[in-house]
C-alpha cells in the first residue's frame, strides 16, 4: 500500500507508488535501457567513425554543387514528370477497383463466407501492405523489366492493401438500422449493399481514394530509383552522372508536383466532408 | 554522408521520427483537460511539478500508442531504406536480386512479411491494452 502507518495504526507516510510498482517501473527501465545499448553496439558495429564526424563538411560541400538548380533542364522533365503522375493515378485506380471487392470480401458484415473468403481476403490485404511500394517495384522490374508498366502495377500493388483496411474498417461501421431497413422492403443482398450499405460509406471511400493518390504521387517519383520509370529515372540518372544542379531542379520540380496534389486532396477533402 | 551501414539508417528514421512524433504528441498536449493543471497548480506545485504530476500522466497513454504505431511503420520503412544503401535486409535482398537469386529473395520476402505481420498485431494490441 502507498500509506505507511506506525505500529498504532496512525498514518505516518505516503508514497506515490507501492515498493512493488516501484521495482516493476524499475525494471522496466532498465531493460529498455539495456536493449538500446544492445541494438546500438550492433547497429554501430561496422561504423566508421571518421566519417560521421566530416559528415558537416560533407554536407556543405554538396550544398555547394547542389546550388544554384540547373533551370534549363526543367525543360526535358515535362515528359518524365507525364509519366510519374500517369503512374500514379492509374494504379490507385487499378487498386480502387480491386480493394472495393476485397474490403467487402473482408468486413464481418458483407463477407459471403467466414471461413473461406474472409481470411482469404484478410491475408491480401495484409500481405499487400507489409511490403513497401519500393519493393515490390524492385521485384516487378526484375520481372517485367525497367518502364512505366512496373511502377503502376507496384503503386497498385501497395495501394490494395492501404484501400482495402481503410475500406473494410469503414463498412464495419456503418449504421445497421438503414441496411435493415432496405432489407424490410424485400430487397435482395445486391440491392441492400447498393442502397444500405454503399451511399454509408461514399465519404469515407472518396477521402480514402483521394488520400492514397496523394500518398502515391509521392511514392511515384521515388519508384523511378529503382527503376519503373518517371521523375526517379532522371533523379537516378543525375545522380549516376554526380550532375548535383540537376539533381536540385528535379527535387523542386518534385516539390512543386506535392505542393499542388496537396492542394487539390485538400479542396476535395473539403467539398466532400 | 555518414558511410554505408545501418547507423545511416537509424539517423533518417530517428529524424522522420522525431518530425512525426512531436507534431501528433503537440496536438495531444493541447487537447489535455485543463482541470487536473488547475488542481495541481492550486496545491502550489513548481513548474516542473505541474508538467510531472497533470500534463504528463495524462498524455503518456496517447504517447504509448503513437509510439507503437511509429515503431511498426519504422520495421516497414527499414526494410526499404537498406535497398538505398543504408544496410539491414533491404540491402541483403537487393543484394539477391541483383545476382538473381530469386528463392534467396522470395525467402527474404516472406520473411519481412512475417515481421511486420507480427510487429503490426504486437502494436494494435499494445495500443487497444494501454492507449
Amino acid at each position: 500500500m502507498p500509506v505507511s502507518r506506525s505500529s498504532e495504526g496512525r498514518v505516518v507516510g505516503w508514497q506515490p507508488k507501492t515498493g512493488q510498482q516501484a521495482l516493476f517501473e524499475w525494471a522496466i527501465w532498465f531493460g529498455i535501457v539495456a536493449l538500446t545499448v544492445f541494438c546500438w553496439r550492433v547497429m554501430t558495429a561496422g561504423t566508421i567513425w571518421a566519417f560521421v564526424e566530416d559528415a558537416p563538411h560533407q554536407a556543405a560541400d554538396l550544398l555547394g554543387r547542389m546550388l544554384p538548380p540547373r533551370w534549363d533542364y526543367a525543360n526535358s522533365l515535362w515528359a518524365p514528370l507525364w509519366d510519374t503522375i500517369n503512374m500514379a493515378t492509374l494504379g490507385t485506380m487499378i487498386a480502387i477497383v480491386i480493394a472495393t471487392l476485397l474490403a467487402f470480401l473482408a468486413a464481418s458484415n458483407t463477407t459471403p463466407s467466414t471461413i473461406l473468403l474472409q481470411p482469404l481476403a484478410l491475408l491480401i490485404i495484409v500481405a499487400s501492405r507489409s511490403v513497401n511500394a519500393l519493393i515490390w517495384g524492385l521485384l516487378l522490374v526484375a520481372v517485367l523489366g525497367p518502364g512505366v508498366l512496373a511502377g503502376i502495377i507496384a503503386i497498385a500493388l501497395r495501394s490494395i492493401g492501404f484501400i482495402g483496411k481503410l475500406l473494410y474498417e469503414a463498412i464495419e461501421e456503418i449504421d445497421e438500422t438503414q441496411v435493415e431497413a432496405i432489407r424490410a422492403t424485400g430487397a435482395s443482398p445486391a440491392q441492400i449493399i447498393a442502397y444500405g450499405i454503399v451511399p454509408q460509406i461514399m465519404p469515407a471511400f472518396a477521402t480514402i481514394a483521394v488520400f492514397r493518390w496523394d500518398i502515391n504521387i509521392r511514392e511515384s517519383t521515388v519508384l523511378g530509383l529503382v527503376g519503373a520509370g518517371g521523375l526517379g529515372l532522371a533523379l537516378e540518372a543525375s545522380l549516376n552522372t554526380l550532375a548535383w544542379p540537376r539533381v536540385t531542379t528535379i527535387l523542386l520540380i518534385i516539390l512543386a508536383t506535392v505542393v499542388v496534389s496537396e492542394w487539390v486532396t485538400a479542396r476535395v477533402r473539403r467539398t466532400i466532408i | 554522408m555518414f558511410g554505408f551501414g545501418p547507423f545511416a539508417g537509424f539517423l533518417t528514421l530517428t529524424i522522420s521520427t522525431i518530425g512525426f512524433l512531436s507534431k501528433l504528441l503537440a496536438d495531444d498536449i493541447e487537447e489535455i483537460e485543463p482541470a487536473q493543471v488547475e488542481a495541481i497548480r492550486a496545491t502550489g506545485a513548481g513548474y516542473w511539478q505541474v508538467i510531472d504530476f497533470a500534463v504528463v500522466s495524462q498524455v503518456v497513454p496517447r504517447l504509448v500508442g503513437l509510439t507503437a504505431y511509429k515503431v511498426d511503420i519504422n520495421f516497414r520503412e527499414s526494410s526499404v531504406i537498406g535497398i538505398v544503401g543504408a544496410g539491414g535486409i533491404g540491402a541483403t535482398l537487393n543484394t539477391a536480386l541483383d545476382r538473381y537469386e530469386f528463392d534467396s529473395a522470395a525467402a527474404i520476402l516472406l520473411l519481412i512479411i512475417a515481421i511486420v505481420m507480427t510487429c503490426e498485431y504486437a502494436s494494435g494490441w499494445i495500443r487497444k491494452r494501454f492507449a
